[in-house]
C-alpha cells in the first residue's frame, strides 16, 4: 500500500525501519499510534520527527529500540532484524542503540551519583572496573562535567542541564552507532537549550553518530537534522532535506506547522492560522487523507482515497493529493484538465 | 453591602453598568511601583522579586520575559496577593489609581477578581476536575455580579462562544477531563473574561500547548484584547510568543527588571547584555543545520547565592571588575526619556555594530521609539 523509501542502498542505512505499526489497547478499543511508516537513516545522519502531541513520534522512536516491541513491520539495524529478536542476541545489539529523554530528572536514578549513574551500562555489560573509572571520567570530561565536582553528586543536586549532560553521558559512554533523542530539550530552558544541542551536535560529528532527533519544536529540529520527516496521526505526510521541508513545505501541514513557529521579530506579520481545529482523536483517524479535517483545501477525494508518500523531486517525498509545488500541475491536471 | 441582598432590579442595574461601562476612566490600567518580594526559606532569606516597577496603559498589551527562576512567576503572585504565607511584599500595586495592597481584604477581593484576570500554564490543575465547566465559569460572575442561575448560564454560553467552543451548552455539564489541552485553555480564559477585567494576566498560560495550539490561543488573546480594548500582560519564556503580540516588554533576570521599553525597540536596539544574548540564542529557521547556536554559558544564579554587582556578570562575555562590583542601576541612555530603561555598565551598540559590518555612512540612525503613552 505504501511505497516503499527511495533505494537507498540497504547495507548503506545504519536504520531500517520498513511498514512500521504500533498499537495499543485502551479501555475498549485499539489505537493505532504509529501507522505503517517507513524510513531510513545512514550512517552519520540525523532524522528529524516532528509533529504535535498524539502524531507518533515518540511511540516511533520507542518501537525503534522496542520498547515495546513494534505490532508489526521490520526495523533492521546495521542489517540485521531486530524484531523478534532472541532476548540474549538483543542485548547486545542493544548496547549499540541508546535513547536519551525528555526530562533528563526523572530519567536519572534519584538514589544514584553521577559516576555510578554514567557507569551503569558499562557495569552490565561486564567492562572490567579500571577501565569503567577511565571511560566513565573520559566522557563526562567530553560533555562538559567535572568529575572531581559533579561525580559523587545525585541528580538533584544538579541543574536541568548539567542532568541532561549526564544523561548524554550516560548514553554516548556505552559507544552506540545510534541514538533516539526523545525531546532531549524540551524542557530546558532558552540559554541552556542552545548548550545541549551544540553539545550533541559535537557528539555526532566527533563519534559520527546517526541520530533519531524527536521535537515539536520545528526550529530546533531544523537546526540538527539532515532530514526531517513530519508526522501526523501515525503517519508520515512529508519527508524530506531539513532546508527543503521548512523552506519549501510541499504537504499543507507541513507549512502550518512552520507558520505556528513563534518568530522572534516584532515586524514579522502574524500569518492567519492554516489550521482548523484541534488534532482528531487517533482511536478513529479520519478516512482517506488523515489531515483532511483540518486542511484548508481538502477536496472529496481527499476523504476518499489514501494518499501514499511519493517522490516530488529533489528527494522530498510527500503524502498529498495536492502537494503545494513539485507535480502539483500533474496532480492537478486530473481534475483541472491539464495545465502542463 | 452583600450582593445577595440586592434586589433584581438594582442586581440588573449594577450588572449594566459594569458590563457596559468598562471605558477608561483613568490614566493606566495598571501600575506597579517598586514590588519587591521576601521570602523565607530554610536556605536563608531570598528576593525573588526586587523593585520592579511597570505601567500598564488601557488597552495595551505588555509582555515580561525571562527564563525559569527569573521571578516573572513570583512577580505574578505578588500582584495577585498569592504569595506564599513566608513571603513579605512591599510597594505598590495600582488598579485604575486604587492600591490594592492598602484595601481591606474584602474590598480587595471584589475590586481584584473583578478587576484583574489571571490565567495559569497548566489548565489541568487550575480547573478544578471534579465540578462541571458551567459552575467553574458562573462561580466568578455570580459572586461579583449577583446574577442568578439562569443569566449566569446564559452568560457562561455567550462567553463560550467568544473563546470558539462548539456546543457550548453541552460544554457546561462537561467535566475537564473530557476536553483537550486546548479546549481547557479556552475554558480558562472564558472563566477568567466573565468579570469583564481591566487587566487579563496569561502566565505561560501557552506553554504547555503544541505550536498550533498555541497559535490559536494566542490569536484569540489578541481578539479578544481589541474587541475589549482590555490591558493583557503576556509572560513567557519565548520572546518569540511576545514579539509580536505585544507593544512593551519587561526583560528579568534573577528576580530583576534588566531591561524594559517598546517591543520593538527590545528586540531591534536593545541595551542590556542579557536581552541580546537571550536573542542571539534562539534556535531560527535561517540558519543552516550542524550551524553551531550560540549560547549563553553556565546557568542562572541561585537565588540564595546572588553576590554583588551585576547579576548576569558571571555568565556575560563582555563582564570587567566593574560589573562584578558595582550594582548598575535601572537607567535611561536619554535623559529626556523614561521610556526604555536598561541595568547595563557596558551596553550594547547595535549601532556601532552596524556601521562596523556595513559602513554605508548615509544610513540613518535608528528612529526614536515612539513614546510609552499611556493611552494607545
Amino acid at each position: 500500500m505504501t511505497t516503499t523509501v527511495e533505494p537507498v542502498d540497504q547495507d548503506e542505512a545504519l536504520l531500517s525501519v520498513q511498514h512500521l505499526v504500533q498499537r495499543f489497547r485502551v479501555k475498549g478499543a485499539t489505537l493505532e499510534a504509529v501507522s505503517d511508516i517507513s524510513f531510513d537513516v545512514a550512517r552519520g545522519e540525523v532524522v528529524g520527527l516532528v509533529g504535535e502531541s498524539g502524531c507518533g513520534k515518540s511511540s516511533t522512536g520507542r518501537a525503534i529500540l522496542q520498547l515495546p516491541p513494534p505490532t508489526a513491520g521490520s526495523v533492521r539495524f546495521a542489517g540485521t532484524e531486530i524484531t523478534g529478536m532472541p532476548r540474549q542476541e538483543f542485548r547486545k545489539v542493544r548496547l549499540r542503540m541508546q535513547m536519551i529523554f525528555q526530562d533528563p530528572v526523572s530519567a536519572l536514578n534519584p538514589r544514584r551519583r553521577v559516576r555510578d549513574l554514567v557507569g551503569e551500562g558499562l557495569v552490565i555489560s561486564g567492562v572490567k572496573r579500571e577501565t569503567i573509572k577511565r571511560r566513565v571520567e573520559e566522557m563526562l570530561d567530553l560533555v562538559g562535567l567535572d568529575i572531581e565536582v559533579v561525580g559523587d553528586r545525585r541528580p538533584h543536586e544538579l541543574s536541568g542541564g548539567q542532568c541532561q549532560r549526564v544523561a548524554i553521558a550516560r548514553a554516548l559512554v556505552l559507544r552506540p552507532q545510534l541514538i533516539v533523542c526523545d525531546e532531549p530539550v524540551a524542557s530546558l530552558d532558552v540559554s541552556i537549550q542552545g548548550q545541549v544541542l551544540n553539545l550533541l551536535e559535537d557528539m555526532r560529528a566527533r563519534f559520527g553518530l546517526s541520530v533519531v532527533f524527536i521535537s515539536h519544536d520545528l526550529s530546533v529540529v531544523h537546526n540538527i537534522s539532515d532530514r526531517i520527516a513530519v508526522m501526523y496521526l501515525g503517519k508520515i505526510v512529508e519527508l524530506g532535506g531539513s532546508n527543503a521541508v521548512t523552506r519549501r513545505p510541499a504537504h499543507p501541514y507541513s507549512r502550518a506547522l512552520l507558520q505556528a513557529v513563534p518568530v522572534a521579530d516584532p515586524d514579522a506579520p502574524l500569518a492567519p492560522s492554516q489550521l482548523k481545529g484541534e488534532i482528531p482523536s487517533p482511536i478513529s483517524p479520519p478516512s482517506g487523507c488523515r489531515f483532511r479535517t483540518r486542511c484548508l483545501q481538502a477536496q472529496s477525494r481527499c476523504a476518499d482515497e489514501v494518499p501514499v508518500l511519493r517522490d516530488i523531486g529533489g528527494g522530498q517525498l510527500v503524502a498529498c493529493h495536492f502537494p503545494l509545488h513539485g507535480d502539483v500541475a500533474k496532480s492537478r491536471g486530473d481534475a483541472a484538465g491539464g495545465e502542463a | 453591602m452583600p450582593v445577595a441582598t440586592l434586589r433584581t432590579g438594582e442586581r440588573r442595574a449594577r450588572v449594566a453598568q459594569r458590563v457596559s461601562a468598562p471605558g477608561p476612566g483613568t490614566a493606566d490600567a495598571l501600575v506597579v511601583e517598586g514590588l519587591t518580594c521576601d521570602i523565607e526559606t530554610r536556605q536563608g532569606r531570598i528576593r525573588p522579586v526586587e523593585d520592579v516597577s511597570f505601567t500598564l496603559g488601557h488597552g495595551r498589551s505588555l509582555g515580561i520575559v525571562g527564563e525559569s527562576g527569573s521571578g516573572k512567576s513570583m512577580l505574578v503572585r505578588s500582584i495577585m496577593g498569592i504569595t506564599p504565607s513566608t513571603a513579605t511584599v512591599t510597594g505598590r500595586v495600582l488598579l485604575e489609581d486604587v492600591d490594592l495592597r492598602q484595601l481591606p481584604r474584602k474590598e480587595r477581593r471584589r475590586k481584584l477578581g473583578a478587576g484583574i484576570s489571571l490565567i495559569f500554564q497548566d489548565p489541568m490543575s487550575s480547573l478544578n476536575p471534579v465540578v462541571p465547566i458551567g459552575r467553574q465559569i458562573t462561580e466568578g460572575i455570580r459572586f461579583h455580579f449577583g446574577l442568578n442561575r439562569d443569566e449566569a448560564r446564559a452568560r457562561a454560553i455567550d462567553l463560550l462562544t467568544q473563546v470558539g467552543i462548539s456546543e457550548p451548552e453541552k460544554r457546561l455539564r462537561q467535566y475537564p477531563h473530557h476536553l483537550s489541552g486546548g479546549m481547557r485553555q479556552r475554558v480558562m480564559i472564558a472563566a477568567a473574561l466573565g468579570c469583564d477585567p481591566k487587566v487579563l494576566i496569561a502566565d505561560e498560560a501557552t506553554t504547555a500547548l503544541d505550536v498550533t495550539v498555541q497559535k490559536q490561543i494566542l490569536d484569540l488573546l489578541k481578539e479578544i484584547q481589541e474587541a475589549r480594548k482590555m490591558s493583557v500582560i503576556i509572560i513567557s519564556h519565548d520572546l518569540g510568543v511576545v514579539a509580536g503580540r505585544t507593544d512593551d516588554l519587561v526583560v528579568m533576570y534573577a528576580g530583576q527588571v534588566v531591561e524594559k521599553g517598546p517591543t520593538k525597540t527590545l528586540f531591534k536596539n536593545n541595551r542590556h547584555r542579557y536581552t541580546a544574548a537571550l536573542l542571539d540564542a534562539m534556535p531560527d529557521l535561517s540558519g543552516e543545520p550542524h550551524q553551531k547556536l550560540h549560547t549563553i554559558a553556565g546557568s542562572p544564579p541561585r537565588p540564595t547565592k546572588l553576590g554583588p554587582g551585576c547579576r548576569f556578570a558571571r555568565r556575560c562575555t563582555a563582564a570587567t571588575d566593574e560589573c562584578r562590583e558595582q550594582v548598575p542601576a535601572l537607567r535611561s541612555d536619554d535623559p529626556g526619556s523614561e521610556t526604555h530603561l536598561h541595568r547595563c555598565i557596558w551596553p550594547v551598540d547595535h549601532r556601532a555594530d552596524q556601521a562596523v559590518a556595513a559602513v554605508p555612512a548615509a544610513q540613518p540612525p535608528d528612529p526614536k521609539p515612539t513614546p510609552n503613552a499611556g493611552q494607545p
